[in-house]
């Protein structure tokens, strides 16, 4: 465990954060630099502003075919929704400061709560969807054809990273005050967690991280990118 | 040039190398290479996809033959992203399908308005035809079109003389059938327009170059406004487009903005002819916002313009037909032409009756991206019949669509898609009656 808990919580990491780092300034660097052509697609926006309410409605909303593919939208429209509130609720879990923030307007038993039911929902909505997405890519004969391995890798990884994620949150007591402790030291080559659970949890999240700027998950910063380009003509 | 020949290693060669360009090549290449997440959308909306169960006519699917390649040549994790399934070899086999395969699609950019991660195939498919084309292997139409235009100016080979007697032929065709006196200036100078449509227009559909013909006269006699169409320059079609061979495209609009400055010019309208103003709009040396002195625009810009200011009446009851519009796809989604045809046929109809869906969303007519032109099997490899056949194939959506309105006519302001939708309702039987915009026009006008 010892072994595992240096390999998977103090050295990977680095590598990890290397990885993603880089390869992300080194992809969208190539974007940026690449010349862009007027490949407008009408309506579009004839000015700054319209392009960013455009762009970010199409991104909020997945508007562009939330009403002519209903049975994809929902599924991978709470799937997304969901993957990002527990993001944005996995800062509790590594830093002290949200806690100090939402005491602001709650008490210590509201949050806990809050994180209980909020992060226990979405976090099964999560799991629950990408079964879904996963299950539509060997169901529907359109999507079935143009899968590879790398489709369906990506969303068992994902499932791997949900369940191992529920399974701290379901079925073991996860002090959060202890990976609060790891983070605030994770520079200077902090102990983490000895959770077992929590060990695996974090290395398929870190394999995750090493491998987006590398493959589909490009669309996370991309999808920026290309709406822009469909909707812009000015 | 379009002679089918044996892929050999240099060919292989040549395709990797123009595959693996993309590297350096435009954003919008770039992110189509490494965003799709094959949620399979695309091929929900797309109208080949439709009428074709086989898995190669999926737009993913086609984009991938170009997506596959690129990163497995254009990575030094080639072999790794292999052995994940997204990239392989190229083989010979697969070079030699390629003209079948991108010219499968119509190009009709339906599947970006809808794809979550905004790819749109219809640029992958234009690099895989440009692939195509530099290996000599495009379809037998579409390289000889621009062959016969790069010699004479126009697509459809006419010389000066055909050009200056269709326009005298129409002229009194005007006049036998309507009394109207028109005139169809050629190569006047100082003209506060030039005139471009698709040469089809001329030969295959007089009855919409008539309309536009008496449109101009309205003009002149409402505000004195002149117009004239340029000897060198009366073909607005453009083949470059469909072939993804640049150099041609630039070619062919550097005739119409020639034509521009040397007849002194104000404003440059392009006809019913849909890629020809996407072009001439977005892509060519006449789309130039800043640094033209003419402005580029649209005759449904034109003559909406005029309608907003109460400027024509219009006699509905000469119009004897039921009339639903078509929105081309290189009007609607390319260049954002939506309303304005509409508001001229709801003025000069009685009744008009809207397709669904319509718009950004109207399904292709099968027709796009050149395929309209091209009836026989065109010396493309293991095409399966011919492009008539595929063709009759892919408008399927689009005649349901057409059926469930019950219209009579069917206004469709673009070549391609008149010359497709003519044979789709003739090989289906369905006695409606398709045409232009400017064709009704002529009927319903009150001089």
């Amino acid at each position: 465990m010892q072994t595992l808990e240096i390999l998977i919580g103090r050295v990977l990491p680095f590598v990890t954060l290397a990885v993603l780092v880089l390869g992300l300034v080194w992809r969208l660097r190539r974007w940026n630099r690449a010349a862009v052509a007027n490949v407008a697609l009408y309506p579009a926006a004839s000015n700054r502003r319209e392009l960013i309410e455009k762009v970010l409605g199409e991104v909020a909303w997945f508007s562009s075919f939330r009403q002519d593919n209903r049975e994809l939208w929902r599924k991978t429209w709470p799937f997304h929704v969901t993957l990002l509130v527990i993001l944005i609720g996995h800062l509790r879990v590594m830093f002290a400061w949200p806690d100090r923030v939402l005491g602001l307007v709650m008490g210590p038993e509201a949050i806990d709560k809050l994180s209980l039911w909020a992060g226990g929902a979405v976090g099964i909505v999560a799991l629950v969807t990408c079964v879904m997405l996963l299950t539509r890519r060997f169901v529907l004969p359109r999507v079935k054809e143009i899968s590879s391995s790398e489709d369906v890798g990506v969303l068992i990884l994902l499932l791997c990273i949900l369940m191992t994620g529920n399974g701290l949150r379901f079925f073991t007591h996860y002090d959060v005050n202890v990976s609060r402790a790891y983070f605030a030291s994770f520079f200077l080559g902090g102990e983490a967690p000895q959770n077992p659970l929590f060990l695996l949890h974090f290395f398929f999240v870190q394999l995750l991280l090493m491998y987006l700027p590398f493959g589909k998950l490009l669309h996370i910063p991309g999808v920026f990118y290309s709406k822009a380009l469909l909707a812009k003509d000015y | 040039m379009s002679e089918p020949s044996a892929v050999n290693e240099a060919t292989l060669r040549k395709v990797i190398d123009q595959v693996t360009a993309i590297k350096n090549g435009p954003r919008v290449l770039q992110l189509y290479m490494d965003l799709c997440a094959k949620c399979g959308t695309c091929a929900d909306q797309c109208h080949v996809a439709q009428s074709n169960p086989e898995a190669r006519v999926n737009p993913a699917a086609r984009s991938d033959l170009i997506r596959g390649l690129y990163k497995r040549y254009g990575s030094s994790w080639g072999k790794v992203l292999k052995a994940l399934g997204t990239a392989r070899d190229i083989s010979a086999d697969e070079v030699e399908t390629w003209a079948r395969d991108f010219y499968e699609c119509s190009g009709c950019r339906r599947c970006a308005q809808f794809c979550p991660f905004g790819i749109d195939n219809s640029i992958l498919t234009r690099k895989g035809r440009a692939i195509v084309h530099a290996l000599g292997k495009s379809p037998y139409m579409m390289s000889e079109t621009q062959r016969v235009s790069d010699e004479t100016g126009n697509d459809e080979g006419q010389s000066y003389a055909a050009f200056v007697e269709a326009c005298r032929f129409l002229c009194e065709e005007v006049k036998d059938e309507f009394g109207y006196d028109v005139e169809i200036p050629i190569d006047r100078t100082g003209t506060d327009i030039l005139f471009i449509p698709a040469s089809a227009d001329l030969i295959s559909f007089p009855e919409t170059h008539m309309g536009v013909a008496i449109f101009f006269e309205k003009l002149r006699q409402l505000d004195g406004t002149t117009w004239t169409m340029a000897s060198t320059a009366f073909d607005g079609a453009n083949f470059g487009l469909f072939t993804g061979d640049d150099p041609h495209m630039m070619r062919k609009n550097q005739l119409a903005h020639d034509a521009c400055i040397r007849l002194g010019v104000k404003t440059l309208v392009i006809g019913e002819c849909g890629h020809a103003y996407r072009i001439a709009k977005r892509l060519g040396p006449t789309a130039s916002k800043n640094k033209n002195p003419y402005k580029t625009i649209n005759i449904f810009n034109l003559a909406d313009d005029y309608l907003q200011k109460g400027a024509f009446t219009f006699d509905t009851s000469k119009v004897q037909h039921s009339v639903t519009y078509h929105d081309p796809c290189n009007f609607a989604r390319s260049t954002g032409i939506f309303e304005e045809p509409r508001r001229l046929l709801q003025a000069m109809v009685s009744d008009f009756r809207e397709m669904t869906p319509n718009r950004t969303k109207n399904w292709c007519c099968g027709g796009g991206g050149g395929l309209a032109v091209m009836d026989g099997p065109e010396k493309v490899a293991k095409l399966n019949g011919t492009f008539l056949d595929a063709r009759m194939r892919a408008g399927k959506k689009k005649l349901e669509q057409i059926q469930a309105t019950g219209a009579t006519y069917l206004a469709a302001p673009c070549a391609n898609c008149k010359r497709q939708l003519m044979q789709l309702m003739d090989h289906n039987k369905t006695g409606v009656k398709t045409g232009g915009v400017f064709d009704l026009f002529m009927e319903a006008i009150v001089m």
